[in-house]
């Protein structure tokens, strides 16, 4: 703040206050005004380079801090570290050993072997079908993702309304019928949906309010089985929310 | 074979060998011949023991072998050596990391002071006679240097690297890799000059 600025602030206070200022109080304002405003001010950022300097510093304290100008590599040959540049050079690191290059010339021709097979996709023959072979879990949970959407298919989007009455916790109920075509060699056996527990999530009037219903926030967990032509079964299990309109009773 | 018949050997094979010329492609060992050693000094100095440094010396070749057979490797041989002293450096980070925690969770403290030994008994340059104990004083005051000066004098020094190219395999700006290479110099000779002075240098 300049001068003309403080003299200009002073007397603003003067007017405002109905009480006169003491000497100190006045200075006490000015000083918190301009203590705000230095506050304010960002901290210029590190010189690059510094942290290298006063690293080596603290390392030898014969070094300087001089601020280091760019080092041109043309320029290297009359600074005074050139000789130094040359005796360094004068030591070179041992040759690898054979037992070393073998070792590394294996391991980089196995890696450029191992990229090459893994792009060729051998066709599966019939003596490679293995009993138990995991490749038809693959194809079985996809086929559960879609009895899950065609179960989802059947009710509409995350509600669903009971006629009946249901029970709050621990309940099984057939929920979608089974899917009696097999779905290539896999056969859906059953479906499950096991309700976990329900909470209370208060009235909700129809759009026309002549009915209400008490809307239930359920947590369940579907299950769904299937078997291959084998006879080993997976059960894909998945948890779901929903919230259902249970019909309320009102006078 | 001497070490300074090795020695001589290998710098005429070096001499003999088109490294940089883009129409002859050396097959791994022949380029490991040539480019290894300064790759594996740079290795020791970012790893803990002698060990460490192959392993992850290995473990960068490997993918730069995946990636050059598969297509992704763009700049030719030519760039096979930047792309190494990059991948070293980040294999020496990792591995560093992982025997972190391990020392964390197990106490490890006996075999961290085994292998620093280790270390130091591994020569890093090759000399024989009177140089030994030279090559010996060179690779401790190496040693005791800040690991990103060392890093830095040993990329430029024996892996003849530009400022430019030092810069982008540690993430630092040309600027500050010179910067390095000056300090790291500048201490490597008050580090050696006692040596000087008494005649051991």
């Amino acid at each position: 703040m300049s001068d003309e600025e403080l003299e200009k602030f002073e007397q603003e206070l003067l007017e405002i206050q109905p009480l006169s200022l003491e000497g100190d109080q006045v200075d006490m304002a000015m000083l918190q005004c301009f203590s705000g405003e230095l506050a304010a001010l960002p901290p210029k950022s590190m010189r690059e380079g510094l942290l290298d300097e006063l690293e080596l510093q603290a390392l030898s304290a014969e070094l300087s801090v001089s601020q280091p100008a760019p080092l041109k590599e043309d320029l290297l040959e009359t600074l005074a570290l050139a000789p130094m540049e040359a005796e360094l050079r004068t030591f070179s690191p041992p040759a690898l050993s054979d037992s070393l290059l073998d070792k590394f010339t294996s391991a980089a021709e196995a890696a450029e072997k191992e990229e090459v097979s893994e792009k060729v996709i051998p066709f599966p023959s019939e003596t490679q079908k293995k009993k138990g072979s995991m490749k038809w879990l693959a194809t079985a949970a996809v086929a559960c993702m879609g009895l899950f959407l065609g179960y989802n298919a059947m009710s509409p989007a995350g509600n669903q309304t009971f006629t009946g009455q249901t029970t709050a916790d621990h309940g099984v109920a057939h929920v979608a019928p089974l899917i009696t075509e097999p779905i290539g060699q896999l056969l859906n056996v059953s479906n499950n949906s096991t309700v976990i527990s329900a909470q209370d999530q208060g009235l909700v009037p129809n759009k026309t309010n002549t009915q209400y219903f008490r809307a239930m926030k359920v947590l369940a967990k579907e299950s769904v089985t299937i078997e291959n032509e084998d006879g080993e079964r997976v059960v894909v299990e998945r948890p779901v929310m929903r919230t259902v309109l249970v019909p309320a009773e009102t006078d | 074979m001497s070490i300074a018949t090795r020695f001589k050997a290998q710098k005429s094979f070096m001499n003999t060998i088109p490294i940089s010329a883009s129409s002859t492609q050396l097959g791994w060992r022949e380029w490991l011949e040539v480019h290894g050693p300064k790759l594996l000094l740079f290795a020791r100095q970012q790893s803990r023991s002698e060990q460490d440094a192959e392993d992850i010396f290995q473990e960068a070749l490997v993918k730069l072998s995946k990636k050059t057979s598969s297509g992704e490797f763009t700049g030719g041989q030519d760039a096979w050596l930047p792309y190494l002293y990059t991948q070293i450096r980040r294999e020496a980070i990792d591995l560093g990391r992982k025997t972190d925690r391990r020392r964390r969770r197990e106490q490890i403290v006996v075999e961290d002071k085994v292998n620093l030994e280790a270390t130091r008994k591994d020569p890093w340059f090759d000399s024989g006679g009177a140089l030994a104990e030279r090559a010996e004083t060179l690779q401790d005051a190496l040693q005791e240097l800040p690991e990103k000066f060392a890093e830095v004098v040993i990329m430029k020094v024996w892996g003849e690297r530009t400022f430019a190219e030092i810069g982008e395999a540690l993430d630092i700006s040309l600027n500050t890799a010179a910067s390095r290479y000056r300090y790291g110099l500048e201490a490597l000779r008050k580090k050696l000059a006692p040596q000087k002075d008494t005649g051991e240098l």
